[in-house]
């Protein structure tokens, strides 16, 4: 056998059900990533024009 | 259900989400589709902490990020979460010199290349069970020479943009033989 890899599988938890709670979260954790985006598209846009 | 095809994954397999994958399931409802899939195919999920960091960086609000992860990893709950040890960082050092040989000198981004690293890792030689399986919409990064495809799900979101998720198991046998 090759030396690569492991000899034991990775402890894996289930897979969730995606409630409404985690759907509202899921949308307010997307929209912080967009607003995120946003700013460096933003900032570099600026940088662009300085020099 | 946008999912075009029926999951079918190595029995008990552990999937590695890849953050392209975790950023579009907060954007889109739906990706929730891909989790019905593989909860109804017994597959568990496992966070990397590569993958955590590239995640939470991405956002201004980086306790709301971590309690998204933890909703779907449950890493209180036991869920694991894929360190970044010695063999990892040896394993990085060996997939990197074997995409610069085999890759025509590719270059692949440096979260990347951890990433694969630790699925590299976590992957059991020579087993069709309980395998770690790599999900992710960067297809270029997981180079054909050392990760193989083993499915494809396409996800047509809101935008009325084509996503597609790759389910990649990272060969062993080859890695070795490229050592």
């Amino acid at each position: 056998m090759n030396n690569v890899g492991t000899t034991h599988p990775i402890k894996a938890n289930p897979v969730p059900v995606w409630d409404e709670k985690l759907i509202a979260l899921a949308r307010e954790v997307a929209a912080d990533i967009k607003r995120v985006r946003e700013t460096y598209a933003r900032a570099n846009e600026i940088t662009v024009t300085e020099e | 259900m946008h999912a075009q095809t029926k999951l079918q994954l190595p029995k008990n397999s552990s999937i590695l989400i890849d953050t392209n994958v975790l950023i579009d399931s907060a954007e889109s409802v739906k990706f929730i589709s891909l989790y019905e899939q593989m909860r109804e195919a017994s597959i568990g999920l496992v966070l990397s902490e590569v993958v955590k960091l590239e995640f939470v960086r991405g956002t201004n609000n980086h306790q709301k990020a971590l309690d998204f992860l933890e909703s779907i990893f449950k890493t209180s709950d036991g869920g694991m979460t894929l360190p970044l040890d010695s063999e990892v960082y040896k394993r990085a050092y060996e997939i990197e010199k074997i995409y610069r040989y085999q890759g025509g000198n590719k270059k692949s981004g440096f979260a990347d290349l951890l990433f694969a690293a630790q699925v590299a890792r976590y992957s059991i030689p020579k087993r069709l069970t309980n395998q770690s399986v790599l999900a992710t919409e960067n297809h270029k990064d997981f180079l054909p020479t050392l990760f193989d495809l083993l499915q494809i799900i396409n996800i047509r979101v809101e935008s009325g943009s084509i996503k597609t998720v790759g389910f990649y198991i990272f060969n062993t046998d080859r890695f070795g033989e490229l050592l």
